[in-house]
């Protein structure tokens, strides 16, 4: 359904919103109401708001990694959230001054009812996107659009011989791969046959189609795809209430104005208490009693109440207070995601102490986590080891550690401590040259014991201060392990594979 | 660092006089009933809001690993440049529109000489402003000051050539930068003392509006102009950082062209280069080697070739080949296929994968599979990595375990 995919909400809401601000234009220029004209550009700050959602939506479509960005373009609907919420903070900043401005200096509404009229409308096509954005509703719908991203290659589920192939046989054999390969027998791997492969795919369909992993990936997806696009139609959203508001405040307003208030009228001689300001009141009281003849003192009419003309700016400072107060959650979230921070269910000292505690994993340093976009969260971490072969057999225990916390995408470095040495404790043995120190991203100075030609004995301050521990024995180069290389690799035949 | 108790206290004092100077423009703009006033004040506003999150920066930035982030704030700055940015657009655009809104309705400038009195007061801000901190930001390269946007390295530390050459030049750039930066605004309050003037010296009491009444708006809509040309490059640049972008001197084709030619790695896939802030540039990787021992050797002469490019925190994963596997596609995702879209990039495509000139196997089936990375609808399986050793089942968790994590990841933020 076209109206579930959100590209086709953002448009469709952009093309009504354009249209009533050119509508709204019109009106006021036929009407000469400068109200409505201030009324209008609200309006272009919605369509503003849209386009900039449109934009953030139309490139996080592209999440395969290009030569400008390794990552894709997924962080774009966290961007396009944050720049939402920053300028729905600027335009409730804007809407601040103004209604300051009113209050010391109180403004009629003229012609009410024409104002009545537009903001109705408004309040109506506000109250459409209101529906179309209910960022609760985006969740729901995700199942039936295929977008662009979603997987192509899910297989058909076969109704074939094996349904009952317990899930644990696909798993397994996929945990047996992983392991393989990162155990260097690559002898064992020749003598699997070609009819057994294919066994083993229908497993992994099975097990695709079994259990909650059926319809899995595509949820998945979905899931995935709204935790991100979820922030971005909040910004939409809140944009939206926004204007809902103010086209609330300014139907209300002028309702009011229209029923209560007693205007002067030209002909008659009238007295407006309202609008002068303290000081001048009696200048302009005695002004005006004395142009009056005093005979017709009785019959002077006095402006309606003035409390009403204060019922603007009041109406406007609510609504300020209640957009500032929706729209601080959104912009706290999107900075956080920016800012490289740990997604707030991820508790990294607890990581690093399971990580620390495997056996085999000596230290644990230069450990990141953070969130890329939506539910993609990117972790890297070195790990030292004693020597490969231990490294082997950790490895995956770490990548399930890992997995278990929810993150998926790791790059996990091993480093070979130097034999004999125990604490080995907070020092990269890969590091950059010392003058990189600053230009880390974290940590300074540490020892650089790779380096055949320089030995450099800085003082080392450990990568992580969650470690603090002082490593007792001194670097020296790690164990010489006789480089083999490969024989054959002449550049001749070299693929150059790009995604562009 | 030396410089912190001295630009910390300027700072403050910068704060505290541009906050009542915003005060006493906006309201004498207000009485004044001029635009371009009103202008500066949201110039000033801004400038106001930049010192705050330097500030906070320098606050921030010393913290060097938190709970919360395993970075540390380093970024702060840049995502507080780009939110000043954005603020400063949008306040900008509203001044835009109240100056159409005085195109169609003029209006006059009242109390001429207030104005011009406030729009030298501002002018003398503006320099006032420069001269405070010039020996400190604007000469040397600034850290942290959001003004000038990113913070370039204030290390002087001797480097190769090039890269000090580099460094020269972005220092001058900077200066640049910043020279200019200045002037627009000082423009902006020359703005407002030329209007004032006008109104001050030819007063339009009680007369309707003539030629007189055009100039405030489309000197307001020059001075809009003038400080959007100097928030959109600024814009431009912290985006690149927030959005993972490959950083500005890093030719990615280059760089992985050199890495896939050095010995011991037969391929590499999974690149990412990005930028924290501020220069520190981080990359990671994933290399397939034959043994450990090449992996050991390439791993230096890898970091080798990015500390060329000027990256210098490396994360390389090595990988081990085996026949089965193809180049270019990762041994070790997570530990299950399921868990695909919850990687940072799908492992269907093959983002700047390269091979070291090896042989494939499967050669025709691979460049097939490449043609279709275009259209990721295609049933391209990801070749399934199939078990041959006996080792024991471990630990046989599906993925089920991703979908929660992530649904929960999903409501809890």
């Amino acid at each position: 359904r076209w109206w579930q995919n959100r590209r086709a909400r953002l448009l469709c809401m952009l093309a009504l919103t354009f249209l009533f601000f050119v509508v709204e234009v019109v009106v006021s220029r036929v009407t000469s109401s400068l109200a409505m004209l201030s009324d209008s550009f609200h309006m272009l700050s919605d369509v503003m708001a849209l386009v900039v959602a449109l934009v953030a939506v139309r490139f996080a479509q592209r999440t395969r990694a290009t030569k400008k960005n390794t990552f894709g373009w997924v962080r774009a609907e966290v961007m396009g959230a944050l720049v939402n919420a920053v300028f729905l903070t600027a335009l409730c900043f804007t809407i601040l001054l103004e209604a300051i401005e009113r209050f010391t200096e109180p403004h009629e509404i003229q012609k009410p009812l024409v104002v009545i009229g537009v903001g109705v409308a408004g309040l109506i096509i506000n109250l459409l996107g209101l529906c179309l954005f209910n960022h609760h509703g985006v969740g729901g719908h995700g199942h039936s659009h295929g977008h662009g991203h979603s997987h192509g290659g899910r297989q058909h589920p076969r109704s074939g011989p094996k349904p009952e192939q317990p899930p644990g046989d696909g798993e397994a054999a996929l945990h047996r791969e992983e392991t393989s390969t990162l155990v260097e027998n690559c002898s064992s791997s020749n003598g699997v046959s070609q009819d057994k492969l294919g066994d083993m795919k229908d497993d992994m369909t099975d097990l695709q189609v079994n259990g909650n992993a059926g319809h899995y990936p595509l949820d998945v997806e979905e899931v995935e795809e709204d935790s991100s696009a979820q922030l971005n139609m909040r910004g939409v959203f809140l944009h939206v209430f926004g204007d809902a508001l103010g086209s609330v405040i300014v139907v209300v307003n002028a309702l009011l104005f229209y029923g209560l208030w007693n205007p002067c009228r030209k002909d008659e001689p009238c007295f407006n208490p309202c609008v002068n300001n303290h000081c001048m009141e009696n200048a302009t009281l005695s002004q005006t009693l004395g142009r009056e003849n005093k005979s017709e003192q009785e019959s002077i009419t006095v402006a309606g109440p003035c409390w009403l003309l204060y019922l603007d700016p009041v109406l406007c400072l609510i609504m300020v207070c209640i957009l500032l107060y929706t729209t601080y959650p959104l912009l706290r979230e999107s900075a956080l995601i920016l800012l490289q921070t740990v997604p707030k269910q991820i508790d990294v000292h607890s990581l690093n102490s399971k990580l620390r505690t495997l056996d085999g994993v000596e230290a644990v340093h230069e450990l990141h986590i953070w969130q890329l976009a939506g539910s993609r969260i990117i972790g890297t971490a070195h790990i030292k080891c004693p020597d490969p072969s231990t490294y082997m057999m950790v490895a995956k225990r770490i990548k399930e550690i890992f997995h278990d916390e929810g993150i998926h995408a790791t790059t996990i470095q091993p480093e070979f401590a130097s034999v004999g040495s125990e604490s080995g404790r907070g020092k990269c043995e890969f590091p950059c040259r010392t003058q990189c120190a600053l230009k880390q991203c974290c940590g300074a100075g540490e020892d650089n014991t790779i380096k055949k030609t320089e030995k450099s004995s800085s003082i080392s301050i450990s990568c992580s201060e969650v470690v603090i521990e002082f490593p007792k024995t001194r670097r020296t180069k790690s164990e010489s392990i006789p480089s083999v290389k490969l024989e054959a690799n002449t550049d001749q035949n070299e693929q150059f594979e790009s995604s562009l | 660092m030396g410089r912190y108790s001295g630009r910390s206290s300027r700072l403050v004092l910068m704060c505290v006089v541009s906050l009542m100077l915003f005060a006493v423009e906006i309201a004498v703009a207000h009485v004044g009933n001029s635009l371009s006033l009103a202008s500066d004040a949201f110039a000033v506003l801004s400038h106001l809001i930049s010192m705050i999150i330097g500030l906070f920066g320098v606050r921030f930035s010393r913290i060097r690993w938190h709970k919360a982030n395993t970075f540390g704030f380093s970024r702060a700055d840049v995502l507080g440049a780009f939110g000043n940015a954005i603020f400063a657009t949008a306040l900008m655009f509203s001044i835009f529109v109240e100056a159409i809104k005085r195109f169609i309705n003029p209006q006059k400038t009242e109390n001429a000489l207030l104005v011009l009195i406030v729009g030298i007061v501002g002018l003398f801000f503006n320099v006032f402003n420069y001269v405070i901190f010039m020996d400190c930001c604007y000469c040397r390269a600034p850290q942290g000051d959001t003004e000038t946007g990113d913070s370039p390295n204030d290390q002087k530390s001797p480097e190769e050539g090039p890269e000090k050459k580099k460094q020269k030049k972005s220092e001058a750039l900077n200066i640049r930068g910043v020279l200019l930066h200045v002037m627009g605004d000082a423009l902006g309050s020359v703005v407002v003392v030329v209007a004032a003037t006008i109104f001050q010296v030819l007063p339009l009491e009680n007369a309707p509006c003539n030629w007189q009444c055009y100039i405030d708006p489309s000197l307001t809509i020059i001075m809009v102009f003038i400080i959007l040309s100097s928030a959109f490059p600024l814009i431009k640049e912290t985006s690149t950082i927030l959005l993972q972008m490959v950083p500005k001197g890093v030719n990615m084709q280059l760089l992985t062209d050199r890495l896939a030619r050095i010995a011991g790695v037969s391929s590499l896939h999974e690149v990412h280069v990005w930028e924290l802030a501020g220069g520190k540039n981080i990359a990671t990787l994933h290399i397939k080697c034959q043994t450990p021992a090449d992996y050991q050797d390439a791993a230096y002469k890898i970091r080798t070739v990015f500390h060329e490019a000027g990256i210098h925190s490396v994360t390389i994963q090595p990988e081990y080949v085996d026949h089965k596997t193809s180049q270019l596609l990762c041994s070790s995702p997570c530990i299950s296929k399921a868990c695909d879209s919850q990687l940072c990039c799908s492992q269907r495509e093959h983002p700047l994968a390269k091979t070291n000139g090896y042989t494939e196997k499967n050669d025709s089936w691979l460049s097939a599979q490449h043609k279709d990375n275009g259209s990721s609808k295609n049933d391209t399986e990801i070749p399934i990595e199939y078990p041959q050793a006996e080792d024991g089942i471990q630990n046989v968790k599906n993925c089920g375990v991703c979908d929660d994590k992530s649904r929960l990841s999903s409501t809890r933020l």
